[in-house]
């Protein structure tokens, strides 16, 4: 029984390093949103530097995003044992970076903005 | 021998089956009939029933449009009032959202979801049957309103302020908004049994990378229902408390905001428009490989673009209000993920183009066939108008405009409907004894694709023409006359497509099995020959196209030599295996027919019309009477370790009673958390976002906020709650023996969890706040409304689990009740306590910046 809700559980540990490129984005999108939101609420001189703030928050997604595209299956392997990786583990890694491709496009895009609009 | 090293030869049970299996299954698994078909739960029975309805209800709305149509016909037309036209836009458009596409996709994923998993049913069956009297009980209410002039007006958005009650006196919205909620209860219920079935009851073998397209599209659609539902579940019950009680969430004179409506309803509608056409996309991606007579061209390209597709749905939600004013840089966010999701959505689309390519001239141009070119055709125009109206400028210019109106027909009856049509050809011959017929059935396509295409497609021009949405007649001098005579035409020609459908169904479909079990030669497994308890026995699954991958897989089927050809309980069941490699892991004892769902859905309907009309007091009595029939229903659920292990071929011997994270309960217990936690999450963004709108109400409010030693007591409270709840776990006494301290403990859990929500509300209530003074104080007792549902719930099951108690059904074995207790009691205290951060910390930190 123990085993078989080990096995059960690691499910949802491996559904969340799947959705891990897509829940960043979501993350990403989450913020910039809510700052741009936040800063124009109230506008002040000092919302033009929320420009810089998505920049870098972008900028590091992005990179995070390669390092975990790069590592997929390495990821995959630490979180599930031996025996199940013979099976579906091609299959999930792929998911993971197909999935983290995506994302980085959707991510570069809603950052991109930045450079052709202002905040407020 | 271990079900990982079977091969497709190897057979879990080989050899012929001892005489009296197949009679004895079939016992157990009839439908009732007669005055009792009611309590049938089998998923063929609910499903049909489903289904049905969800096709009357396109037809009544789809009348509801031709009468529209006709009013517009001709300038200045007089056939409908204006009062009555805007009654019948809202009802026509909540009709086929609520009433029509999302129950339909859930119909087919009840009937054909346990097919093509070779399960004997879904793992819930009495939630689904609930869930569809729910909602044709409370569909059939909703609709009927526009027969007695008390339908709502607002359209099928309902924005305020025109749906407050100084500007929608009367039921009328009302009946919009509790009608509506209640039908996300029962839409809900469909999402838990879905993800649940498809994660836990796969046959053996079948691993996700297995799953048929349908699944994973049906995974995905429950999976945003889960998240993008709780929005609008909120948005519903704050308006309904404005209205009822003037909470003011959307009246700007007291710090509220009527584009905060419009956040929530479009952070749940526009995914809704995905929650429609990913199952649809699903059935497509099921029918383009049998008729293309090929494998399907990029399963895992297709796998990833149904999760993209789902994630980036809900970063369009803005997309909606792009003529609201909102900044430029926060509109270019949303105008980037509109484009993002088409990424995914084109994959799906060369998937399919390249399958059908590399079929090599064996692609039959069958009813089915037809139906998805048609949808290709006519989606792919949608999804171009989409990427015309993600860009901002364009979008200001064709907001509210006929142009509108064009692109959403485009994108949901392509998306939705065509593929709809496409199922009933391509399915029925699973559940009728005749097929539909092929020649009728070209009529219909012809007739509907011509009159879709003549009906909207001129409606791009009356939009840039200027014609705006809604209107109920217009002057002639406007030259809007022509394209709408040809629109009404094309609208006319899509009934008569619809009519022959019908004349179809009469002559042709009769539920029951045909001599061809796979008539199309598909490769999946609903097509595999079965009966009233689904298939003879479980296949074990080594492709994703058993049936073309193993020729003699139906045969062995049919003879009992896979796994549980037999009722090893001598009840109803199936095989949970595990979410990911499925691997066998217990056998599930599921109930049979019963009224206790039909009555819990009758007084639960009634509960919901009776506040509607203020009828307080009864609408109680049939709450409690809805309590009533759910705990009847539940009381049996919880079997206990019974007759297992049980051994069901290779050797495999599996329980038929797990607990933990195992069991199926749990796992719908942790969605219905995950469904709690989206509501809250939408309330704490509602809060945020009225605090941005109005920070001077704040500010007063601060000054309002309880000693620090309130929200102590609350929090102390809520912990006493869940360490009492744990230690009545950890004191279960042995099977046959009783531990007293078992019953108090729960209790004393109950107590505690309700007097926390009652400190907290009474704090502020000594301070002299009142909910209706502002939106501020509005929202610190929302979250105590948001708590108090939960503790309410909590309650009802610890008086529950102890009357268990008393009555020898819970032990440290048999204990999956208190177990999914105490999740949602962890649950609750967790979010009462972020919820007391948020409200007695925010004013403090904030302080500074209001």
């Amino acid at each position: 029984m123990k085993q078989i809700n080990q096995t059960n559980r690691r499910f949802f540990r491996v559904t969340v390093c799947c959705l891990a490129a897509l829940l960043l984005w979501s993350t990403h999108f989450g913020f910039v949103y809510g700052l741009s939101h936040f800063a124009c609420a109230a506008p002040t001189p000092e919302s033009d530097n929320i420009r810089w703030l998505i920049a870098i928050v972008s900028l590091v997604c992005l990179m995070a995003l390669v390092i975990y595209t790069w590592q997929a299956e390495n990821i995959m392997r630490l979180i599930r044992p031996a025996s199940d990786q013979a099976g579906t583990n091609g299959f999930l890694v792929d998911v993971m970076r197909l999935l983290a491709v995506l994302a980085f496009f959707a991510i570069s895009w809603a950052g991109a903005s930045i450079f052709f609009l202002a905040p407020c | 021998m271990n079900e990982n090293s079977l091969t497709a030869r190897q057979l879990p049970n080989p050899g012929p089956r001892p005489d009296g299996e197949r009679e004895e299954l079939q016992r157990i698994w009839k439908t009732p009939t007669g005055w009792r078909l009611p309590t049938a739960v089998n998923n063929t029975v609910v499903g049909l029933l489903y289904i049905g309805a969800a096709f009357t209800f396109f037809v009544l709305a789809g009348i509801v449009a031709l009468i529209m149509r006709t009013q517009l016909a001709i300038p200045e037309n007089t056939l409908v009032s204006q009062d009555l036209y805007n009654q019948m836009f809202t009802v026509h458009g909540t009709t086929m959202m609520f009433l029509f596409a999302v129950p339909a996709v859930e119909a087919l994923g009840v009937l054909l979801l346990p097919q093509m998993l070779a399960a004997r049913d879904l793992p819930f069956p009495r939630l689904s049957a609930f869930a569809v009297w729910a909602y044709i009980i409370g569909g059939t209410v909703f609709f009927s309103t526009i027969l007695y002039d008390l339908a709502p007006k607002g359209g099928w958005f309902m924005y305020p302020p025109m749906t407050l009650p100084e500007f929608s006196p009367g039921v009328n919205a009302d009946f919009w908004l509790l009608g509506i909620g209640f039908i996300e209860i029962s839409a809900i219920a469909g999402a838990i049994e879905i993800l649940v079935g498809t994660l836990r009851t796969r046959p053996p073998g079948m691993s996700l990378d297995k799953l048929p397209i349908f699944g994973w599209a049906m995974l995905i659609f429950a999976g945003m229902i889960v998240i993008a539902f709780p929005a609008v579940i909120l948005a519903t019950m704050l308006l309904e408390i404005e209205r009822a009680f003037g909470w003011p969430f959307f009246t700007a004179a007291a710090g509220g905001d009527p584009l905060l409506w419009q956040h929530l309803f479009w952070f749940f509608g526009h995914p809704e428009v995905y929650i429609i056409f990913l199952p649809a996309a699903g059935l497509v991606s099921m029918i383009i490989p049998t008729v293309a007579g090929t494998p399907l061209v990029g399963y895992r390209l297709i796998v990833i673009a149904l999760i993209a597709t789902g994630f980036f749905s809900f970063g369009l939600w803005v997309h909606h209000m792009f003529a609201t004013g909102i900044p430029s840089l926060s509109l270019a966010f949303f105008s980037a993920a509109s484009m993002a999701v088409a990424v995914p959505s084109g994959i799906q689309v060369f998937s399919w183009i390249a399958t059908i390519a590399v079929s090599k001239k064996k692609f039959r141009l069958t009813v089915p066939a037809l139906f998805v070119l048609g949808m290709l055709v006519i989606f792919i125009i949608g999804g171009l108008t989409g990427v015309m109206v993600a860009m901002v400028p364009f979008d200001l210019q064709a907001h509210d405009s006929y142009f509108i109106v064009a692109h959403l027909h485009y994108v949901l009856v392509g998306g939705m409907v065509f593929p709809l049509f496409a199922t009933f050809y391509y399915w029925a011959p699973m559940v009728s004894r005749t097929a539909l017929s092929e020649r009728l059935g070209k009529w219909c396509f012809w007739l509907m694709f011509s009159g879709f295409n003549i009906a909207f497609f001129p409606m791009h021009f009356t939009g840039l023409l200027g014609m705006p949405r809604r209107v109920w007649t217009y002057p002639a001098d406007l030259g809007w006359g022509p394209l709408n005579l040809i629109s009404t035409l094309g609208a006319y020609l899509i009934a008569f497509g619809v009519l022959i459908f019908i004349v179809d169904l009469l002559r042709n479909f009769r539920v029951g099995k045909g001599q061809n079990d796979n008539p199309w030669q598909a490769g999946t497994l609903e097509w595999l020959p079965g009966d009233v308890y689904s298939t003879r026995s479980i296949p074990h699954v080594t492709s994703r196209e058993p049936l073309w991958d193993q020729p003699e897989l139906a045969a062995e089927v049919e003879a009992g030599n896979h796994y549980l050809p037999n009722a090893p309980t001598g009840s109803r069941e199936t095989i949970v295996t595990s979410a990911i490699e499925a691997r066998p892991q217990y056998v599930i004892q599921m109930p049979g027919p019963s009224w206790t769902h039909v009555i819990a859905a009758i007084f639960t309907a009634a509960c919901f019309l009776l506040l509607t009309i203020k009828l307080v007091i009864p609408a109680l009595l049939c709450a409690v009477t809805a309590i009533a029939a759910c705990l009847v229903w539940v009381w049996e659920l919880d079997k206990g370790p019974g007759e297992g292990p049980v051994d069901i071929g290779a050797g495999l011997k599996l329980p038929v009673y797990v607990t933990g994270s195992s069991g199926h309960g749990w796992w719908a217990m942790v969605i219905i958390m995950l469904v709690a936690g989206s509501i809250y999450l939408a309330y704490l963004f509602s809060y945020l976002y009225l605090w941005t709108v109005s920070p001077e109400v704040w500010q007063a409010g601060k000054a309002l906020l309880p000693a620090l030693s309130w929200p102590l007591v609350s929090a102390m409270f809520f912990m006493v709650a869940m360490l009492a709840i744990y230690f009545a776990k950890r004191s279960l006494a042995q099977p046959g023996q009783k531990n007293l301290s078992t019953p108090v403990l729960i209790f004393l859990a109950a107590v505690f969890a309700a007097a926390a929500v009652v400190v907290e509300i009474m704090s502020h209530w000594q301070q002299g706040l009142q909910p209706s003074q502002s939106s501020y104080a509005a929202m610190v007792y929302m979250a105590g409304i948001l708590n108090g549902e939960l503790v309410f719930t909590i309650v009802i099951m610890a008086l529950f689990v102890i009357a268990r108690h008393f009555a020898g059904k819970l032990d440290r074995i048999r204990c999956q009740t208190l177990e999914n207790t105490c999740l949602l009691l962890y649950y609750t205290g967790a979010q009462a306590i972020v919820g007391l951060i948020v409200i007695h910390g925010f004013p403090h930190v904030m302080g500074s910046a209001m």
